[in-house]
């Protein structure tokens, strides 16, 4: 485990508890590129060909004995393409994929960008190319669906709430970074943290597990309740409210509304619990903290995925490769009850273990 | 201050009444008006019959904090409802944030929990009346009121209401609020309840342009009823209570203001009894210090009053009880000393003796020499007779020429001693004035005190009487009264007189006749004499000359003859509205002239009867005239400014001096009637009518003849071209002018002809 920046004695405590997790920081400001990532699954050098004979020298030289003429190298292959699947409206997405298309393209890849209900009928008839795709990369749930659905393609995924398409032709990228990088960010803004309040749909077990997992490698105490409704989950909350010390969102289409959400966050600060949200767009709603995934290391996991299928190594991928970044930032309030004096409330944890 | 100016007048008035010896009537005056004067004080304190300040303050206060508090009530009231019914239907909007907490049972897994939650929530809030759950078709699934008891009979929600309320679900404000129109204050409230779940991946596009798509799941229906009517069931009675209460703390402050009040006014209610004494002419009182600034000035003040009230007083008193010139015991004061002795010789049975002196000529000197001189030698006299006395005698000046000695514990010997004494030491002075040297003579006369006197004025009288013989009898000499029947028999009547005017003055029992004065040439009779008549009790007219010598002697004159100006103007003011050039004629004495504000009296008069100054001509007879000539002149000239005439009465006796024609200030000569009774007789009298005629007429002068007895003096009197005639030929006094016709004589002729008025 590397510590790449900050102050070694504010990050003390969080330092312990990513090492759990295998994570390094590294400070936004440095224009942090994957490339500066610890080394992960590269790809194998490319093997570039001799160099040719010069066409012509002064003085030929003297030819030598006759020998059997080699035959000619077969013509390289062409580079492997990518079909990049979006939604119609890729509301929020356009930083991940221009940085998936761009990470794509360096790694050698051609790509092929298309939208998955407009362009239906092209997609399908691309899929069945002479030299099909090697896979195609889904954004977003909707794309995911059409992808898995209508393509006879292996399918990577991103930006994805519900983990439902994780199949076995499908390798879906985690959207939120991984619940224990989550806690001990929260930690290290709010060390006093003891209690934190999660509500999950039954369905959501896995995560519910991870979580739980997360909240004990923290030394946080969970309050793990499973809702039906965001109703309930409102409901649950309410009651809830005045036993613990913090509220944690997690992105869960079926308990969670926008409407039930503002209004957790209102109880939340009406009780003085602090909140923890996977959306800086939740900030603006009263949540305290934000954690979420770069874009930068959303395409970049993405890439490598990709990268492992073309090479060969889809069956070594998990159902869904975690995020090893995430963004945290502070709602003004609680950056000033901290004291902090940085000028950007915002930076990044990068998971070490990966 | 004002309080302190009628206070001050009322001394005042007091004082100079009991000063002009007239202590009757303008005594009573003056204790009336010293009483206005407490009257006024104990008013401008607040006290006496009328209301209480405090009370009046009070009620005033007790009046406005009622109004105030009435609509301070009211206001109450008003907002109070106003609050109360916006709050209500604030609150229930409040409510309507609730509903879905209500709806819990609908989307909680454990619905008993929720359940037992719904009704904790009910029984926090009394104005829930029932809550009621209905499937999305309407159908209701359960109602429970506040005790958490579920109704049976609850109503299904219609069609169109379920509907409606269906159309709520996901809006912002999810409720419909109905107002009960059977019952005031009773609200329906109702909404969906519903869930809602993110589609796709609209959580991870919070916060951007496109809306998060989620679905909307109905569950039911949720109505709660509302019944604010307690709020208000209970606003009225606390309402009520703080009416009651606060008319209870405005009739305690009432109470408490009053007895606050109360001492805080006590050091002036204190004030009350002191001011009731000095308004009762207690000078010597003495007021409380108080604690208050504002009280303390007012005593301060008071206490200044009473003490200038005092030094006035004190002034006044001994002005009023002596003589200013001699700083003598004026008459007053000596009669009310006699009065004592008198008293203390009943009681011991001792001997005194009154010593009358008159100076002898005095006259002479005065009318020579003029008053400076005369007031010069009354002090030397007034010394003189001081220095012969005792120390325990009292010696007083009466005025004029006349003083009177009070000689205490004394012996008929030792009285003559005295009186000798005085007789020498008055022969011994002398007075040099303009080089002339004047010596003084006097006479005495001598009344001895006995345990049998009673009377000072009686003593007094026998006094001057014995003095009046020591004069017949040569003067410069000293004569004891005896008491002779005729003597006795005077004085009495003398002392019934003095009596019989009082009662007249106060009673109104004077009345005036009058008669013409006809005017010689044109038998024109505007000109009328009011003559005094004193009306006894038996009904029989008195003439003035009966008991005027009482009056003079005991100085009641100067009485009367304000009784006759009054009475004269008063008639003529009333006649002159058909005679407007009617002329009234009033005698008037010496005393009158002597009064130093007859002339203010006389302007008084004018103006309240409303008379020109001319209406009005004042007789004085020669005699009188002349004896005060220097003075008289002064007072004749004040009353001529007001257009008044002056007549000189009776000219031609005493001591006919036409000089006198020519200092004194004189409108008219009336012919003494012993010149005028024989006219036609008398050659002598002849020549005297047409000379003083004559010396008039070059003096400016009207002349007027009395006692005018027949046509042939009214004849003689036109020759000599005497102005006006009067006499019982032409008229007798009557108790009302007479409009009449007159004997006008024709000229040249002794023979009279009649002439009418209006000639």
């Amino acid at each position: 485990m590397v510590f790449l920046a900050g102050p070694v004695s504010r990050f003390a405590l969080v330092a312990a508890a990513l090492s759990l997790a295998g994570c390094i920081f590294v400070p936004r400001e440095q224009d942090w590129r994957p490339e500066d990532a610890a080394p992960a699954e590269q790809p194998p050098p490319v093997e570039e060909p001799p160099p040719a004979e010069p066409a012509a020298a002064a003085e030929p030289p003297p030819a030598p004995p006759a020998r059997p003429r080699p035959a000619p190298a077969p013509p390289p292959p062409p580079p492997p393409r990518v079909l990049v699947l979006l939604p119609p409206e890729p509301n929020g997405f356009e930083t991940i994929v221009t940085e998936l298309e761009e990470q794509l393209t360096l790694r050698g890849f051609v790509i092929e960008r298309f939208y998955d209900t407009t362009d239906a009928a092209v997609l399908a008839g691309t899929a069945d190319a002479p030299q099909p795709p090697i896979c195609v990369v889904a954004v977003g749930s909707e794309a995911t669906r059409v992808a898995i659905e209508r393509l006879p393609l292996p399918t990577v995924f991103g930006q994805v709430p519900d983990l439902e398409f994780a199949a076995a032709d499908a390798y879906g990228v985690a959207t939120m970074p991984p619940p224990a990088l989550q806690l001990a960010a929260w930690k290290e803004v709010n060390p006093a943290l003891r209690r934190v309040a999660l509500i999950l749909s039954a369905d959501e077990y896995l995560l519910a597990a991870q979580a739980r997992q997360a909240a004990d490698a923290a030394g946080i105490e969970l309050a793990l309740r499973t809702a039906t409704s965001d109703r309930e989950a409102l409901y649950l909350f309410r009651r809830m409210a005045g036993d613990v010390d913090g509220l944690w969102l997690l992105p869960d289409n079926a308990i969670m509304s926008p409407r039930a959400i503002r209004e957790m966050l209102e109880h939340a600060n009406a009780r003085g619990v602090q909140s923890l949200a996977f959306t800086p767009a939740l900030l603006e709603w009263g949540a305290s903290i934000s954690v979420s995934g770069t874009p930068q290391n959303v395409a970049a996991t993405l890439a490598d995925v990709v990268e492992r299928i073309d090479a060969g190594g889809a069956d070594e991928l998990p159902a869904v490769t975690p995020l090893s970044e995430l963004e945290i930032r502070l709602h003004p309030e609680v950056r000033k009850r901290r004291g902090s004096s940085a000028p950007d409330s915002a930076w990044i944890v990068r998971d070490g273990s990966g | 201050m004002r309080i302190r100016r009628v206070l001050g007048a009322a001394a005042l008035r007091c004082v100079a009444a009991a000063a002009a010896g007239v202590v009757g009537r303008r005594l009573v005056r003056a204790a009336a008006q010293l009483r206005r004067a407490a009257r006024l004080g104990a008013r401008a304190m607040g006290f006496g019959r009328r209301s209480s300040l405090i009370t009046q303050i009070l009620t005033l206060q007790l009046a406005i904090v009622t109004a105030v508090g009435l609509l301070a009530l009211g206001g109450l009231y008003w907002t109070s409802r106003t609050v109360i019914d916006d709050n209500l239907s604030h609150w229930a909007r409040q409510w309507a944030a609730e509903l879905n907490e209500l709806g819990a049972p609908f989307y909680v897994s454990n619905m008993s929990d929720a359940i037992l939650d719904v009704e904790r929530f009910i029984a926090k809030y009394p104005e829930i009346r029932a809550v009621s759950w209905y499937r999305p078709s309407g159908e209701p699934v359960l109602t429970l009121n506040p005790q958490g008891q579920p109704f049976e009979d609850a109503e299904k929600l219609d069609a169109a209401a379920a509907a409606e309320l269906a159309a709520y679900a996901g809006e912002e404000s999810p409720f419909r609020l109905i107002e009960n129109p059977e019952k005031p204050l009773a609200y329906r409230l109702a909404g969906p309840i519903w869930t809602e779940s993110t589609l796709g991946d609209g959580l991870l596009g919070l916060g951007g342009d496109v809306p998060v798509e989620t679905q909307i799941e109905l569950l039911g229906f949720v109505g709660v009823d509302l019944d604010f009517s307690s709020y208000h069931a209970q606003f009225l009675p606390k309402l009520w209570l703080a009416s009651l209460t606060l008319l209870g703390l405005l009739g305690l402050s009432w109470v408490a203001g009053r007895v606050m009040m109360k001492r805080a006014l006590s050091p002036l209610a204190a004030l009350q009894g002191p001011l009731a004494d000095l308004a009762n002419g207690d000078l010597d009182v003495s007021f409380p210090t108080s604690r208050h600034s504002e009280i303390q000035r007012i005593v301060n003040a008071l206490e200044e009053t009473t003490v200038a009230l005092n030094e006035r007083d004190r002034r006044l008193v001994h002005l009023a009880m002596h003589d200013s010139l001699t700083g003598l015991m004026n008459r007053h004061s000596f009669v009310i000393e006699l009065e004592q002795e008198l008293e203390r010789i009943e009681s011991q049975n001792s001997r005194g003796a009154v010593l009358f002196v008159d100076l002898d000529q005095f006259k002479y000197v005065n009318d020579t020499c003029g008053h400076p001189a005369g007031d010069e030698l009354l002090k030397l006299a007034g010394r003189s007779i001081m220095s012969a006395v005792r120390s325990s005698d009292v010696v007083a000046r009466f005025g004029g020429d006349e003083f009177a000695v009070l000689l205490k514990e004394v012996t008929r010997q030792h009285t003559r001693s005295i009186a000798s004494k005085i007789l020498e030491q008055m022969r011994a002075l002398t007075h040099v004035q303009d080089e002339k040297v004047f010596s003084l003579q006097c006479s005495i006369g001598i009344a001895e005190i006995t345990s049998e006197h009673t009377d000072p004025h009686e003593l007094l009288s026998q006094a001057d009487l014995a003095c009046h013989v020591a004069k017949s009898k040569g003067r410069n000499r000293l004569e004891f009264y005896r008491v002779s029947a005729k003597e006795s028999r005077q004085m009495t009547k003398d002392i019934d007189w003095v009596k019989s005017i009082r009662e007249a003055l106060d009673e109104n029992l004077f009345t005036l006749h009058y008669q013409p004065l006809v005017h010689v040439r044109t038998g024109i009779a505007n000109h009328y004499e009011a003559l005094l008549r004193l009306r006894h009790r038996n009904g029989t007219l008195i003439e003035p000359q009966v008991f005027l010598p009482a009056a003079e002697r005991f100085g009641l004159l100067s009485d009367i003859d304000r009784w006759v100006v009054d009475h004269a103007m008063r008639t003529l003011a009333g006649m002159r509205h058909g005679r407007p050039d009617l002329r009234f004629s009033i005698n008037v004495s010496a005393s009158a002239i002597d009064d130093g504000d007859f002339s203010s009296f006389v302007r008084t008069k004018l103006k309240e009867h409303g008379l020109p100054g001319d209406a009005v001509i004042f007789e004085l007879t020669e005699q009188e005239a002349i004896r005060f000539a220097l003075h008289a002149a002064k007072q004749m000239a004040a009353i001529r400014e007001l257009g008044c005439g002056i007549a000189i009465d009776d000219f031609g006796t005493g001591y006919s001096s036409f000089a006198y024609l020519k200092r004194l200030p004189v409108d008219y000569l009336k012919i003494d009637g012993s010149f005028v009774k024989g006219l036609e007789r008398d050659p002598v009298d002849q020549t005297m009518v047409r000379l003083i005629g004559e010396v008039a007429k070059a003096a400016g002068i009207k002349t007027v003849a009395e006692y005018v007895q027949n046509g042939t003096a009214m004849a003689l009197l036109a020759r000599f071209r005497i102005d006006y005639a009067q006499g019982f030929y032409l008229g007798r006094p009557a108790e009302s002018p007479q409009e009449t016709s007159y004997p006008v004589p024709l000229a040249g002729s002794s023979a009279p002809r009649r002439a009418t008025q209006t000639d």
